[in-house]
Protein backbone atom coordinates (compact mmCIF):
# COMPACT_ATOMS: atom_id res chain seq x y z
CA UNK A 1 0.00 0.00 0.00
CA UNK A 2 2.86 2.55 0.77
CA UNK A 3 5.87 1.73 -0.08
CA UNK A 4 5.17 3.18 -4.53
CA UNK A 5 5.69 5.88 -2.78
CA UNK A 6 9.13 5.32 -2.47
CA UNK A 7 10.07 5.18 -6.02
CA UNK A 8 8.49 8.10 -7.01
CA UNK A 9 10.11 10.40 -4.27
CA UNK A 10 13.52 11.54 -4.52
CA UNK A 11 14.59 13.00 -1.34
CA UNK A 12 16.03 16.86 -1.81
CA UNK A 13 19.34 16.43 -1.26
CA UNK A 14 21.60 19.33 -0.35
CA UNK A 15 24.01 19.99 -3.23
CA UNK A 16 26.35 22.47 -3.03
CA UNK A 17 24.93 26.37 -2.87
CA UNK A 18 21.46 26.34 -3.29
CA UNK A 19 18.64 25.89 -0.95
CA UNK A 20 16.30 22.94 -0.61
CA UNK A 21 13.89 22.11 -3.18
CA UNK A 22 10.26 22.08 -2.38
CA UNK A 23 9.04 18.52 -2.65
CA UNK A 24 7.55 17.39 -5.82
CA UNK A 25 4.58 16.24 -4.46
CA UNK A 26 2.10 17.98 -1.34
CA UNK A 27 0.84 15.48 1.07
CA UNK A 28 -2.79 15.75 1.01
CA UNK A 29 -4.25 13.29 2.98
CA UNK A 30 -6.13 13.36 5.92
CA UNK A 31 -5.62 11.46 8.69
CA UNK A 32 -8.38 8.74 8.64
CA UNK A 33 -8.68 9.15 12.42
CA UNK A 34 -9.20 12.66 12.95
CA UNK A 35 -11.79 12.62 9.69
CA UNK A 36 -14.14 9.96 11.21
CA UNK A 37 -14.50 10.54 14.78
CA UNK A 38 -16.03 7.10 15.65
CA UNK A 39 -12.34 5.03 14.04
CA UNK A 40 -11.28 4.34 17.60
CA UNK A 41 -7.61 2.95 17.70
CA UNK A 42 -7.24 -0.57 19.69
CA UNK A 43 -4.53 -2.58 20.56
CA UNK A 44 -7.01 -5.82 20.37
CA UNK A 45 -8.19 -5.32 17.24
CA UNK A 46 -4.99 -6.30 15.13
CA UNK A 47 -6.90 -6.10 11.98
CA UNK A 48 -7.03 -2.01 11.42
CA UNK A 49 -3.31 -1.98 13.48
CA UNK A 50 -2.66 -4.27 10.10
CA UNK A 51 -2.93 -1.09 7.64
CA UNK A 52 -0.62 0.77 9.88
CA UNK A 53 2.57 -2.25 9.44
CA UNK A 54 3.96 -3.34 6.58
CA UNK A 55 4.99 -6.75 5.12
CA UNK A 56 7.75 -6.87 7.29
CA UNK A 57 5.73 -5.99 10.50
CA UNK A 58 7.38 -2.90 10.44
CA UNK A 59 5.38 0.73 11.54
CA UNK A 60 4.65 2.59 8.82
CA UNK A 61 6.14 6.16 9.11
CA UNK A 62 3.74 9.15 9.27
CA UNK A 63 5.01 10.61 6.13
CA UNK A 64 2.98 7.88 4.49
CA UNK A 65 0.28 6.63 6.21
CA UNK A 66 -0.99 10.40 6.49
CA UNK A 67 -1.81 9.99 10.01
CA UNK A 68 -1.64 13.35 12.42
CA UNK A 69 1.05 13.27 14.99
CA UNK A 70 -1.39 12.51 17.71
CA UNK A 71 -2.64 9.61 16.01
CA UNK A 72 0.34 8.16 14.92
CA UNK A 73 1.94 7.76 18.85
CA UNK A 74 -1.54 6.52 19.72
CA UNK A 75 -1.23 3.95 16.79
CA UNK A 76 2.25 2.88 18.23
CA UNK A 77 1.88 2.43 21.15
CA UNK A 78 -1.09 0.00 20.02
CA UNK A 79 1.26 -1.85 17.64
CA UNK A 80 3.58 -2.21 20.08
CA UNK A 81 1.02 -3.44 22.68
CA UNK A 82 -0.12 -5.87 20.39
CA UNK A 83 3.04 -6.87 19.06
CA UNK A 84 3.46 -8.34 23.21
CA UNK A 85 0.82 -10.25 22.56
CA UNK A 86 1.65 -11.88 19.49
CA UNK A 87 -1.30 -10.40 18.02
CA UNK A 88 1.11 -8.48 15.31
CA UNK A 89 4.04 -9.91 14.29
CA UNK A 90 7.47 -8.24 15.39
CA UNK A 91 10.22 -9.15 13.00
CA UNK A 92 10.12 -10.31 8.81
CA UNK A 93 9.79 -13.95 9.25
CA UNK A 94 6.84 -14.00 12.02
CA UNK A 95 3.08 -14.58 10.04
CA UNK A 96 0.18 -12.23 10.65
CA UNK A 97 -2.53 -14.05 12.56
CA UNK B 1 -10.26 2.51 42.13
CA UNK B 2 -8.52 2.87 38.63
CA UNK B 3 -10.11 0.53 35.62
CA UNK B 4 -7.32 -2.02 34.29
CA UNK B 5 -7.84 -4.63 31.85
CA UNK B 6 -5.15 -7.71 31.58
CA UNK B 7 -5.16 -9.62 29.05
CA UNK B 8 -3.50 -13.19 29.36
CA UNK B 9 -2.10 -16.37 27.23
CA UNK B 10 -2.18 -19.70 28.68
CA UNK B 11 -0.54 -22.55 27.32
CA UNK B 12 -2.83 -23.95 24.25
CA UNK B 13 -3.78 -27.87 25.05
CA UNK B 14 -4.98 -27.53 28.54
CA UNK B 15 -8.02 -28.70 30.00
CA UNK B 16 -10.80 -26.93 30.88
CA UNK B 17 -10.49 -27.30 34.71
CA UNK B 18 -6.85 -26.23 34.29
CA UNK B 19 -8.44 -23.24 32.62
CA UNK B 20 -11.26 -22.36 35.70
CA UNK B 21 -8.34 -23.13 38.19
CA UNK B 22 -6.36 -20.05 36.90
CA UNK B 23 -9.53 -18.33 36.43
CA UNK B 24 -10.88 -18.94 40.23
CA UNK B 25 -6.75 -17.86 41.09
CA UNK B 26 -7.19 -14.59 38.76
CA UNK B 27 -10.51 -13.71 41.03
CA UNK B 28 -9.56 -14.68 44.30
CA UNK B 29 -7.11 -11.85 43.75
CA UNK B 30 -8.96 -9.38 42.72
CA UNK B 31 -11.80 -10.55 46.12
CA UNK B 32 -9.11 -10.58 48.24
CA UNK B 33 -7.57 -7.23 47.29
CA UNK B 34 -11.56 -5.76 47.43
CA UNK B 35 -11.47 -5.13 43.67
CA UNK B 36 -13.85 -5.43 41.37
CA UNK B 37 -14.40 -7.84 38.74
CA UNK B 38 -16.06 -6.70 35.89
CA UNK B 39 -15.93 -10.00 33.42
CA UNK B 40 -13.52 -12.66 31.93
CA UNK B 41 -13.57 -13.66 28.59
CA UNK B 42 -12.55 -16.19 26.63
CA UNK B 43 -10.92 -15.57 23.23
CA UNK B 44 -10.52 -19.32 22.60
CA UNK B 45 -7.29 -21.00 20.79
CA UNK B 46 -6.00 -18.43 18.43
CA UNK B 47 -2.77 -19.09 16.22
CA UNK B 48 0.27 -16.48 17.78
CA UNK B 49 2.34 -14.34 15.33
CA UNK B 50 5.63 -15.95 16.91
CA UNK B 51 6.15 -18.80 18.57
CA UNK B 52 6.19 -18.08 22.60
CA UNK B 53 8.02 -20.67 24.29
CA UNK B 54 7.44 -23.29 21.19
CA UNK B 55 3.62 -22.74 20.97
CA UNK B 56 2.06 -21.70 17.82
CA UNK B 57 -1.21 -20.93 19.67
CA UNK B 58 -2.33 -19.91 22.89
CA UNK B 59 -5.73 -18.94 24.46
CA UNK B 60 -6.50 -15.98 25.20
CA UNK B 61 -8.26 -14.60 27.90
CA UNK B 62 -9.18 -10.92 28.57
CA UNK B 63 -9.84 -10.11 32.09
CA UNK B 64 -11.18 -6.51 33.20
CA UNK B 65 -11.53 -4.85 36.75
CA UNK B 66 -11.47 -2.37 38.81
CA UNK B 67 -8.65 -1.99 41.52
CA UNK B 68 -5.76 -0.52 43.38
CA UNK B 69 -1.97 -0.42 42.81
CA UNK B 70 -1.41 -3.80 45.06
CA UNK B 71 -3.91 -5.09 43.44
CA UNK B 72 -2.38 -4.96 39.93
CA UNK B 73 0.96 -5.67 41.22
CA UNK B 74 -0.27 -9.02 43.35
CA UNK B 75 -1.89 -10.64 40.09
CA UNK B 76 1.27 -9.49 37.92
CA UNK B 77 3.24 -11.48 40.28
CA UNK B 78 0.58 -14.48 40.29
CA UNK B 79 0.42 -14.71 36.81
CA UNK B 80 4.13 -15.08 36.69
CA UNK B 81 4.68 -17.30 38.84
CA UNK B 82 2.08 -19.70 36.84
CA UNK B 83 3.95 -22.04 33.92
CA UNK B 84 0.99 -22.25 32.20
CA UNK B 85 0.89 -18.59 31.77
CA UNK B 86 2.72 -17.91 28.83
CA UNK B 87 2.62 -13.79 28.47
CA UNK B 88 0.44 -11.54 30.11
CA UNK B 89 -0.01 -7.67 29.79
CA UNK B 90 -2.19 -5.11 31.93
CA UNK B 91 -3.60 -1.88 30.64
CA UNK B 92 -4.56 1.08 32.59
CA UNK B 93 -7.84 2.08 30.77
CA UNK B 94 -8.86 4.46 33.74
CA UNK B 95 -9.12 7.60 31.43
CA UNK B 96 -10.24 5.77 27.80
CA UNK B 97 -14.30 6.41 27.92
CA UNK B 98 -16.31 3.05 28.11
CA UNK B 99 -16.49 0.99 25.00
CA UNK B 100 -19.16 -1.40 24.16
CA UNK B 101 -19.05 -4.13 25.60
CA UNK B 102 -19.65 -6.25 22.29
CA UNK B 103 -16.04 -6.07 21.36
CA UNK B 104 -14.92 -9.79 20.22
CA UNK B 105 -12.60 -11.13 18.26
CA UNK B 106 -14.19 -13.85 17.24
CA UNK B 107 -14.97 -13.61 13.48
CA UNK B 108 -11.35 -13.69 12.47
CA UNK B 109 -10.40 -16.87 14.18
CA UNK B 110 -9.65 -20.02 11.30
CA UNK B 111 -8.85 -22.55 13.84
CA UNK B 112 -10.67 -21.68 16.35
CA UNK B 113 -12.02 -25.10 18.65
CA UNK B 114 -15.34 -24.41 19.91
CA UNK B 115 -15.23 -20.81 20.51
CA UNK B 116 -18.63 -20.51 21.91
CA UNK B 117 -18.79 -23.42 24.14
CA UNK B 118 -15.60 -22.36 25.61
CA UNK B 119 -16.94 -18.46 26.19
CA UNK B 120 -20.64 -20.01 27.33
CA UNK B 121 -18.57 -21.44 30.31
CA UNK B 122 -16.45 -18.83 31.12
CA UNK B 123 -18.76 -16.18 31.17
CA UNK B 124 -21.29 -17.29 32.81
CA UNK B 125 -18.68 -17.99 36.10
CA UNK B 126 -17.86 -14.24 35.66
CA UNK B 127 -20.41 -11.70 34.40
CA UNK B 128 -21.02 -8.88 36.34
CA UNK B 129 -22.58 -5.65 35.31
CA UNK B 130 -21.10 -3.03 37.75
CA UNK B 131 -20.92 -0.19 35.27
Amino acid sequence: MAEERQNSYQRPSNGPGGPRKKRPFQRRKVCRFCAEKNLTIDYKEPRTLRYFISERGKIVPRRISGNCSMHQREITEAIKRARNLALLPVASNHVLP
Amino acid sequence: MRKYETIYILQPDLSEDEIKVVADKVQDVIASYKGDFNRLEDWGVRKLAYPIRKCARGRYLYLRYDGGRELIAELERRLRLDEKVLRYQSVNITDLPEKPVAEKKAPDLPEAADTDEAVEAVDVIGETDNE
